[in-house]
Protein backbone atom coordinates (compact mmCIF):
# COMPACT_ATOMS: atom_id res chain seq x y z
CA UNK A 1 0.00 0.00 0.00
CA UNK A 2 1.35 3.81 -0.99
CA UNK A 3 0.46 7.01 0.08
CA UNK A 4 -1.50 8.73 -2.27
CA UNK A 5 1.06 11.02 -2.95
CA UNK A 6 3.10 8.82 -3.66
CA UNK A 7 0.85 7.43 -6.16
CA UNK A 8 0.29 10.92 -7.51
CA UNK A 9 4.01 11.32 -8.10
CA UNK A 10 4.75 8.46 -9.77
CA UNK A 11 1.28 8.91 -11.70
CA UNK A 12 3.33 12.09 -13.03
CA UNK A 13 6.44 10.38 -14.37
CA UNK A 14 4.29 8.07 -15.71
CA UNK A 15 2.74 10.53 -18.00
CA UNK A 16 6.05 11.88 -19.14
CA UNK A 17 7.47 8.60 -19.94
CA UNK A 18 4.51 8.53 -22.78
CA UNK A 19 7.20 7.82 -25.73
CA UNK A 20 8.74 4.80 -24.38
CA UNK A 21 7.55 1.44 -24.55
CA UNK A 22 5.37 0.17 -21.77
CA UNK A 23 7.47 -2.79 -20.35
CA UNK A 24 10.44 0.10 -19.98
CA UNK A 25 8.02 2.58 -18.03
CA UNK A 26 6.70 -0.41 -15.70
CA UNK A 27 10.38 -1.36 -15.08
CA UNK A 28 11.21 2.48 -14.20
CA UNK A 29 8.19 2.84 -11.96
CA UNK A 30 8.83 -0.03 -9.98
CA UNK A 31 12.46 0.92 -9.66
CA UNK A 32 11.52 4.44 -8.57
CA UNK A 33 8.83 2.58 -5.89
CA UNK A 34 11.18 0.61 -4.29
CA UNK A 35 13.16 3.43 -4.02
CA UNK A 36 10.52 5.17 -1.95
CA UNK A 37 9.59 2.88 -0.25
CA UNK A 38 12.81 1.61 1.38
CA UNK A 39 13.56 5.39 1.61
CA UNK A 40 10.52 5.56 4.14
CA UNK A 41 11.95 2.44 6.20
CA UNK A 42 10.05 -0.72 4.38
CA UNK A 43 6.27 -1.39 4.97
CA UNK A 44 5.77 1.54 8.56
CA UNK A 45 3.07 4.49 8.10
CA UNK A 46 5.05 7.35 7.04
CA UNK A 47 3.94 10.75 7.89
CA UNK A 48 3.44 13.81 5.41
CA UNK A 49 6.46 15.22 6.22
CA UNK A 50 8.71 12.26 5.60
CA UNK A 51 6.67 11.34 2.41
CA UNK A 52 7.28 15.22 0.78
CA UNK A 53 10.84 15.11 2.22
CA UNK A 54 11.53 11.60 0.35
CA UNK A 55 10.21 13.11 -3.18
CA UNK A 56 11.42 16.30 -2.81
CA UNK A 57 14.71 14.80 -2.81
CA UNK A 58 14.61 12.74 -5.00
CA UNK A 59 13.45 15.47 -7.79
CA UNK A 60 9.98 16.57 -9.82
CA UNK A 61 8.34 14.24 -11.47
CA UNK A 62 8.32 15.97 -14.75
CA UNK A 63 11.93 15.86 -14.75
CA UNK A 64 13.25 12.81 -14.08
CA UNK A 65 10.84 11.15 -16.78
CA UNK A 66 12.60 13.97 -19.17
CA UNK A 67 15.59 13.08 -17.99
CA UNK A 68 14.76 9.52 -18.46
CA UNK A 69 13.26 9.92 -22.13
CA UNK A 70 16.23 12.02 -23.12
CA UNK A 71 18.89 9.62 -21.99
CA UNK A 72 16.74 6.71 -23.77
CA UNK A 73 16.59 8.50 -27.01
CA UNK A 74 20.16 9.83 -27.35
CA UNK A 75 21.44 5.85 -26.96
CA UNK A 76 18.49 4.90 -29.25
CA UNK A 77 19.55 7.19 -32.05
CA UNK A 78 22.82 6.65 -31.49
CA UNK A 79 22.73 2.93 -31.46
CA UNK A 80 20.81 2.51 -34.45
CA UNK A 81 21.78 5.55 -36.42
CA UNK A 82 18.37 5.28 -38.37
CA UNK A 83 17.17 8.34 -39.96
CA UNK A 84 13.34 7.37 -38.45
CA UNK A 85 15.22 6.30 -34.84
CA UNK A 86 16.31 10.04 -35.11
CA UNK A 87 13.74 11.76 -36.55
CA UNK A 88 11.22 9.90 -33.41
CA UNK A 89 13.78 11.34 -31.26
CA UNK A 90 14.43 14.77 -32.16
CA UNK A 91 10.48 14.96 -32.26
CA UNK A 92 9.61 14.57 -28.94
CA UNK A 93 12.53 16.42 -27.94
CA UNK A 94 10.61 19.30 -30.10
CA UNK A 95 7.46 18.81 -28.20
CA UNK A 96 9.25 19.57 -24.60
CA UNK A 97 11.65 23.12 -25.82
CA UNK A 98 11.65 25.50 -28.93
CA UNK A 99 15.11 24.36 -29.24
CA UNK A 100 13.76 21.02 -29.79
CA UNK A 101 11.37 22.23 -32.10
CA UNK A 102 14.01 24.62 -34.41
CA UNK A 103 16.61 21.23 -34.45
CA UNK A 104 13.30 18.97 -35.18
CA UNK A 105 12.61 21.74 -38.20
CA UNK A 106 16.35 21.44 -39.17
CA UNK A 107 16.78 17.61 -39.56
CA UNK A 108 13.22 17.43 -41.29
CA UNK A 109 14.45 20.03 -43.86
CA UNK A 110 17.76 18.33 -43.80
CA UNK A 111 16.24 14.75 -44.83
CA UNK A 112 13.42 16.21 -47.72
CA UNK A 113 16.37 17.47 -49.33
CA UNK A 114 18.43 14.39 -48.83
CA UNK A 115 15.14 12.58 -50.05
CA UNK A 116 14.77 15.15 -53.27
CA UNK A 117 18.07 14.66 -54.10
CA UNK A 118 17.79 11.21 -55.00
CA UNK A 119 14.71 11.19 -56.26
CA UNK A 120 15.53 13.73 -58.93
CA UNK A 121 18.87 11.51 -59.77
CA UNK A 122 16.14 8.27 -59.81
CA UNK A 123 14.01 9.67 -61.98
CA UNK A 124 16.32 10.96 -64.68
CA UNK A 125 16.78 7.75 -66.52
CA UNK A 126 12.71 7.32 -66.75
CA UNK A 127 11.63 11.28 -67.15
CA UNK A 128 14.96 12.24 -69.34
CA UNK A 129 13.38 14.98 -71.27
CA UNK A 130 11.43 16.95 -67.89
CA UNK A 131 13.74 16.10 -64.56
CA UNK A 132 16.78 18.09 -64.66
CA UNK A 133 18.54 21.23 -63.67
CA UNK A 134 17.56 24.32 -65.86
CA UNK A 135 19.03 27.44 -65.79
CA UNK A 136 17.24 30.32 -68.23
CA UNK A 137 18.76 31.19 -71.34
CA UNK A 138 17.82 34.83 -70.94
CA UNK A 139 20.30 37.51 -69.71
CA UNK A 140 18.00 39.14 -67.66
CA UNK A 141 16.29 36.60 -65.66
CA UNK A 142 18.83 33.88 -64.20
CA UNK A 143 16.53 31.24 -63.18
CA UNK A 144 17.98 27.91 -61.80
CA UNK A 145 15.21 24.97 -61.06
CA UNK A 146 15.13 21.14 -60.45
CA UNK A 147 12.14 20.85 -62.94
CA UNK A 148 9.49 18.44 -62.18
CA UNK A 149 7.00 16.39 -64.45
CA UNK A 150 5.75 20.01 -66.79
CA UNK A 151 9.40 19.93 -68.04
CA UNK A 152 11.15 22.58 -68.88
CA UNK A 153 10.20 26.20 -70.37
CA UNK A 154 10.90 27.46 -73.87
CA UNK A 155 13.66 29.40 -72.93
CA UNK A 156 15.66 27.12 -70.59
CA UNK A 157 18.13 24.85 -70.77
CA UNK A 158 19.75 21.54 -69.29
CA UNK A 159 22.86 22.13 -66.93
CA UNK A 160 24.03 18.88 -65.79
CA UNK A 161 22.94 16.18 -68.31
CA UNK A 162 23.22 12.88 -66.85
CA UNK A 163 25.22 14.13 -64.49
CA UNK A 164 22.52 14.68 -62.46
CA UNK A 165 22.37 11.04 -61.38
CA UNK A 166 25.81 10.89 -59.53
CA UNK A 167 25.34 14.05 -58.68
CA UNK A 168 21.82 14.00 -57.46
CA UNK A 169 23.04 10.30 -55.49
CA UNK A 170 26.15 11.78 -53.75
CA UNK A 171 24.50 15.07 -53.00
CA UNK A 172 21.52 13.35 -51.12
CA UNK A 173 23.72 11.09 -48.86
CA UNK A 174 25.67 13.78 -47.95
CA UNK A 175 22.50 15.52 -46.79
CA UNK A 176 21.32 12.47 -45.00
CA UNK A 177 24.94 11.66 -44.03
CA UNK A 178 25.04 15.64 -42.69
CA UNK A 179 21.58 15.49 -41.05
CA UNK A 180 21.95 12.69 -39.49
CA UNK A 181 25.42 14.09 -37.74
CA UNK A 182 23.73 17.20 -36.47
CA UNK A 183 20.79 15.11 -34.37
CA UNK A 184 23.54 12.84 -33.06
CA UNK A 185 25.26 16.19 -31.93
CA UNK A 186 22.07 18.00 -30.88
CA UNK A 187 20.90 14.71 -28.98
CA UNK A 188 24.50 14.43 -27.07
CA UNK A 189 23.91 17.83 -25.80
CA UNK A 190 20.03 17.80 -25.46
CA UNK A 191 21.54 14.17 -22.87
CA UNK A 192 22.12 16.61 -20.10
CA UNK A 193 19.26 18.87 -19.90
CA UNK A 194 20.24 22.38 -17.88
CA UNK A 195 17.57 22.32 -14.94
CA UNK A 196 18.67 19.25 -13.15
CA UNK A 197 22.03 19.24 -11.28
CA UNK B 1 27.26 37.92 -14.59
CA UNK B 2 29.30 37.63 -11.44
CA UNK B 3 32.67 35.84 -11.31
CA UNK B 4 33.21 35.73 -7.19
CA UNK B 5 33.35 33.39 -4.75
CA UNK B 6 29.27 33.21 -4.59
CA UNK B 7 28.33 34.10 -8.18
CA UNK B 8 26.28 32.11 -10.65
CA UNK B 9 29.18 31.26 -13.04
CA UNK B 10 30.89 29.00 -10.24
CA UNK B 11 27.47 27.84 -9.65
CA UNK B 12 26.91 26.67 -12.97
CA UNK B 13 30.40 25.68 -13.35
CA UNK B 14 30.00 23.48 -10.58
CA UNK B 15 26.93 21.61 -11.63
CA UNK B 16 28.56 20.98 -14.73
CA UNK B 17 31.75 19.48 -13.19
CA UNK B 18 28.77 17.36 -10.81
CA UNK B 19 27.36 16.05 -14.16
CA UNK B 20 30.85 15.14 -15.84
CA UNK B 21 31.62 13.53 -12.51
CA UNK B 22 28.72 11.70 -12.10
CA UNK B 23 28.99 8.84 -14.65
CA UNK B 24 32.63 7.76 -13.52
CA UNK B 25 31.48 7.79 -9.64
CA UNK B 26 28.76 5.20 -10.40
CA UNK B 27 31.01 3.32 -12.90
CA UNK B 28 33.69 3.16 -10.08
CA UNK B 29 31.09 2.68 -6.76
CA UNK B 30 30.16 -1.03 -8.62
CA UNK B 31 34.19 -1.73 -9.52
CA UNK B 32 33.58 -4.17 -6.67
CA UNK B 33 30.44 -5.52 -7.10
CA UNK B 34 26.88 -5.07 -7.69
CA UNK B 35 24.65 -2.53 -5.86
CA UNK B 36 21.04 -1.43 -6.90
CA UNK B 37 19.88 2.22 -7.25
CA UNK B 38 19.47 3.10 -3.52
CA UNK B 39 22.70 1.12 -2.36
CA UNK B 40 24.69 3.09 -4.74
CA UNK B 41 22.77 5.92 -4.03
CA UNK B 42 24.22 5.56 -0.33
CA UNK B 43 27.83 4.68 -1.67
CA UNK B 44 27.69 7.71 -3.99
CA UNK B 45 26.47 10.23 -0.83
CA UNK B 46 29.31 8.99 1.64
CA UNK B 47 31.94 9.09 -0.53
CA UNK B 48 31.41 11.82 -3.17
CA UNK B 49 29.16 15.10 -2.57
CA UNK B 50 27.70 14.45 -6.25
CA UNK B 51 24.35 13.67 -6.31
CA UNK B 52 21.86 16.43 -5.06
CA UNK B 53 18.67 15.38 -6.75
CA UNK B 54 18.45 11.48 -6.81
CA UNK B 55 16.58 11.19 -9.23
CA UNK B 56 19.40 12.40 -11.29
CA UNK B 57 21.30 8.70 -10.91
CA UNK B 58 18.28 6.55 -12.49
CA UNK B 59 18.26 7.58 -15.78
CA UNK B 60 21.78 7.97 -15.91
CA UNK B 61 22.06 4.11 -15.11
CA UNK B 62 19.24 3.19 -17.52
CA UNK B 63 21.59 4.92 -20.29
CA UNK B 64 24.61 3.51 -19.35
CA UNK B 65 23.04 0.23 -19.20
CA UNK B 66 21.52 0.68 -22.96
CA UNK B 67 25.22 1.65 -23.71
CA UNK B 68 25.92 -2.37 -22.28
CA UNK B 69 28.35 -0.35 -19.80
CA UNK B 70 26.16 -2.13 -17.23
CA UNK B 71 24.13 -5.36 -16.37
CA UNK B 72 20.62 -5.08 -14.71
CA UNK B 73 18.59 -7.66 -13.40
CA UNK B 74 15.70 -7.70 -10.51
CA UNK B 75 15.67 -9.87 -7.36
CA UNK B 76 13.43 -10.80 -4.66
CA UNK B 77 13.68 -8.91 -1.55
CA UNK B 78 13.36 -10.85 1.66
CA UNK B 79 11.19 -7.74 2.64
CA UNK B 80 9.50 -5.09 0.72
CA UNK B 81 10.08 -3.98 -3.03
CA UNK B 82 12.40 -6.45 -5.12
CA UNK B 83 15.53 -4.88 -5.86
CA UNK B 84 17.19 -3.96 -9.60
CA UNK B 85 20.80 -4.75 -8.94
CA UNK B 86 23.35 -3.50 -11.72
CA UNK B 87 26.73 -4.56 -12.26
CA UNK B 88 29.52 -3.55 -14.57
CA UNK B 89 30.23 -5.55 -18.17
CA UNK B 90 33.57 -6.47 -19.62
CA UNK B 91 32.93 -3.09 -21.87
CA UNK B 92 31.82 -1.06 -18.65
CA UNK B 93 35.24 -1.92 -16.53
CA UNK B 94 36.66 -0.86 -19.48
CA UNK B 95 35.19 2.15 -19.58
CA UNK B 96 36.07 2.86 -15.86
CA UNK B 97 39.60 2.18 -16.08
CA UNK B 98 40.14 4.59 -19.14
CA UNK B 99 38.20 7.06 -17.32
CA UNK B 100 39.51 7.24 -14.54
CA UNK B 101 43.69 7.12 -16.03
CA UNK B 102 42.15 10.55 -17.60
CA UNK B 103 41.00 11.82 -14.33
CA UNK B 104 44.58 11.17 -12.80
CA UNK B 105 46.30 12.80 -15.19
CA UNK B 106 44.20 15.82 -15.45
CA UNK B 107 44.05 16.28 -11.72
CA UNK B 108 47.76 16.05 -11.12
CA UNK B 109 48.73 18.47 -13.91
CA UNK B 110 45.25 20.75 -12.32
CA UNK B 111 46.72 20.22 -8.83
CA UNK B 112 50.34 22.12 -9.91
CA UNK B 113 48.43 25.01 -11.12
CA UNK B 114 46.01 25.17 -8.39
CA UNK B 115 47.91 24.88 -5.41
CA UNK B 116 49.75 28.13 -5.37
CA UNK B 117 45.75 30.20 -5.45
CA UNK B 118 45.11 28.40 -1.95
CA UNK B 119 48.48 29.00 -0.03
CA UNK B 120 47.84 32.50 -1.28
CA UNK B 121 44.70 32.96 -0.01
CA UNK B 122 45.78 31.86 3.45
Amino acid sequence: MTAPNVDAYLREVRAGLRSLPEPEVTDILNELRGHIAERLGGAGQADHGAIDSVLRKLGRPEQIAALYVAENLAWRAESTRSPWAILRGVFHWSTLSVMGFVVFMVCLTGYAFGVCFFLAALMKPFHPQSVGLWVSNRPDSYSLHVGGFSGPAGDERELLGWWLVPIGCSLGGGTILLTTQFALWALRRLRKPKQLA
Amino acid sequence: MTIDGSGSSSDKWEVQLRKGCLELAILASLWSGRLYGLELLRVLEEKSELVITEGTVYPLLSRLRGEGLLDAEWVEAELGHPRKYYRLTASGRRRATAMAKIWFRFSANLDGLLTPLIKEER
